[in-house]
Order: C-alpha cells, then structure tokens, then sequence
C-alpha cells in the first residue's frame, strides 16, 4: 500500500510508456538544440554545463525504468522493512505483553509474599502465644508440683518428728516404768508381797 | 501334732478301760511314773523311741522296768504301742490321758505362778476361791518366778489372771504405749 501511494497511483505500464515519452521527448530537445549551436544547447550555471535534452530524456529514462526498479529493489526493500517493523511491532508487543504478564506475575508474588508473610507472622504469633501459654502452663505445674512436694515434704518431716517424740515418749515411759518397777521390787516386803498375795486372793475375778 | 492325735487315741482307750475297771487313778499314777522315767533317764527314752531297736527288746524292757510296779492295764497298753510302733505317743499319753480324766470329772488344771512361795493356808484360799468362782473341781500346778517381783498370776485353760507386779507395770506400759500413739 505504501508502495503504491510513492509510486503516485498510476499503473505501472502508464509510467513506462510516459517515461519512453519523455526520454524522446529529451532526445528530440537535444537533437534540436545541439543541432543548431553548440553552445545555445548548453545553459552554463555556475560552471556546470546543463543540456535541457538529456536531461529530460535521463528522467524520461528514468521515468520508464522507476517500475523495474520499484520492482527488483523497492518493493522487495519496503516488503523487508514492513515485515522488518512487524516483526519489531510484535517484537515490542510481545515484550510489553511479557512486561505486563511479568508486572502482574510481580504482583501476584508481592501478593502471595505478603500473604506469605502475613501468614507466617500468624503462625509465629500463634506459635509464640502457644508457647507462652504452655510456658505458664509449666510454670503452673512446676508451681504446684513444688508446692506438693514442699508439703509432702513438711508432711513426711512432721511425721518422723512426730514418729520421733512418740518414740522418745514411749522410750522414756519404758525406762520409768523400768525404775518404777525396781524402785517397787526393792520396797516390797514379804508383808507387803502377802498383802498383795491376800488382796489378789480376795478380789479374785475370773472369766469362764 | 501327729504324735499328739495318735496319743490322744491311745489315751482315749486307756481312759475308758481304765474307768470300766475302775481303776483311772492307778492308771494316771502308772503314767505318770511312765512319763518321770522318760524325763529323768535319758537312755531309757532314746532305748524305747529308737527306730533301731526291736519291739521284742523293747517289750522286755518294758516288762523288767514296769512289770511288778504298774496295773496291768497300763504296762498293756503301753506294749499295744510298741507293737503298733506307736512308741513316740508314750511321751503325749500322760497329758492326754490327765485332761480326758479331768475333764471326765469337770476339773480344771489351775497353773499358779507366784513372787514368792505360797504359804499352805494362801494356796488353800486361792484354790477354794477359784472352785468357788469357776464352780469347778480344781487341780493346781504351784511354781515360784521371781521375776513377777510381787503378786501372783493363774493360768487356767484359755486364761489369765495376773495379778503380779510386772503384770501390772507391763499393762501401764502398753496402756501408756496406746495412750501415746492415739496422741499421734
């Protein structure tokens, strides 16, 4: 489409047949003007010599050549860059659409890492608030383990001091009993021992 | 135990010829001599309960011994008991045979453990007290402890009756024993 609209719209075959034209147009000029002078043929601008019939015929010429040579080298030139610009147009869009796929896939991560986070620092609060409870929990259990053991302790002390002055009670009740007895053995006459004897005699009770 | 069923046995039969002929006193008087000369002489006891020695030396023996000093019924039965090899009830015969006579004539054996030697009118009152009380015949056994200090103490059957110095101090002590271990 570009190529056409350079080309000025007209067909091809119009161009070759005006060109041709033109060129004999230009070799008409020049036979003309070389014909009569040399040097009216000539126009001399700044010291460059200008020939007004090969010039019109070269662009004749060139006229009739344009479609050759839009066909073997500009056609094939802008197919390149058209196809060129494509393949840069999806190059560009597919790198934008990878930049946007990358941008929200970003995003998504920087979601999911947030939530990650956001997750992670729950469990950790819970695991921290788990601990803290099973901390006081221990403590609490180690509290009355403590405790019960401090009073089983005092239990078991008082107890054996107990155990220990029933002990020395029934000890020292033993040993006045004991000097009670010799104390009565040595005091007790053959009088007394047959009062006893009598007394025994007289209160006598027995069981059947 | 098994000495003792086997004399209770013997001592039953004995004790029911003996009172069929009348004659429970002698036969218990014949035991008793049986039983002192097992006590005092000790070869005469290992001779009649050795396993080694036959019945017929020991059936002469008996007759030497006891022949002309104790009832017939005696001397036969204890020669039953050697033939049967029941020669280790003699020893349990005697007691068995006392308390089947005992209690045949509603008489209790009465053991009287005092301080000092009882005088003859103090056994006299505890034995007619204890008939008396226990509406029994009384037969007493009288021995001397002095470790009872002072006081008596009777024992009779499944009883007894202390009335000794250290019986009383040993119930003071277990009394204040109990007392301080309710205190506890």
């Amino acid at each position: 489409m570009a190529n056409e609209n350079t080309s000025g719209g007209l067909p091809p075959i119009v161009k070759v047949v005006l060109g041709f034209a033109i060129a004999a147009v230009g070799v008409f000029l020049n036979e003309k003007i070389g014909a009569g002078t040399e040097h009216v043929g000539r126009i001399d601008l700044a010291g460059v010599a200008l020939e007004p019939g090969k010039t019109v015929g070269a662009l004749g010429v060139f006229l009739a050549l344009f479609p050759v040579i839009e066909s073997f080298f500009v056609k094939p030139l802008t197919t390149a860059l058209g196809e060129r610009n494509d393949s840069l147009e999806s190059t560009f869009a597919e790198v934008e659409s990878l930049r946007s796929e990358m941008t929200s896939m970003k995003s998504e991560y920087e979601k999911r890492i947030a939530a990650t986070e956001a997750e992670a620092r729950e469990k950790i609060n819970a695991q921290i608030k788990e601990a803290q409870v099973l901390r006081q929990s221990l403590m609490a259990e180690a509290a009355d383990k403590s405790d019960a053991l401090i009073k089983q302790a005092q239990e078991e002390i008082s107890g054996e001091k107990s155990k220990a002055l029933r002990e020395i009670q029934i000890h020292v009740t033993d040993l006045a009993l004991q000097a009670a007895e010799k104390v009565v053995g040595k005091n007790l006459d053959n009088d007394l021992n047959r009062k006893l004897i009598a007394d025994f005699v007289s209160d006598l009770e027995v069981k059947k | 135990m098994a000495g003792e069923r086997v004399g209770l046995r013997y001592a039953q039969a004995l004790f029911d010829a003996a009172s069929n002929a009348n004659v429970v006193e002698s036969v218990e008087s014949d035991l008793a001599a049986v039983d002192y000369h097992l006590q005092a002489n000790g070869d005469f006891r290992a001779f009649l309960l050795s396993p080694n020695r036959g019945r017929d030396e020991k059936l002469a023996l008996l007759d030497k011994v006891f022949g002309d000093k104790v009832t017939a019924l005696s001397l036969n039965i204890l020669k039953l008991m050697i033939e049967k090899r029941r020669e280790e009830a003699i020893p349990d015969i005697k007691a068995e045979y006392s308390e089947l006579r005992r209690l045949a004539s509603g008489t209790v054996q009465v053991y009287v453990t005092s301080a000092v030697e009882l005088s003859d009118s103090e056994k006299k009152d505890l034995l007619a007290n204890l008939s008396t009380k226990l509406n029994r015949k009384i037969e007493a056994d009288f021995s001397v402890d002095f470790h009872l200090v002072g006081g008596l103490k009777v024992s009779y059957e499944d009883f007894v009756i202390d009335g000794s110095v250290r019986g009383t101090f040993s119930r003071l002590r277990e009394t204040l024993r109990q007392d301080t271990l309710k205190q506890a």
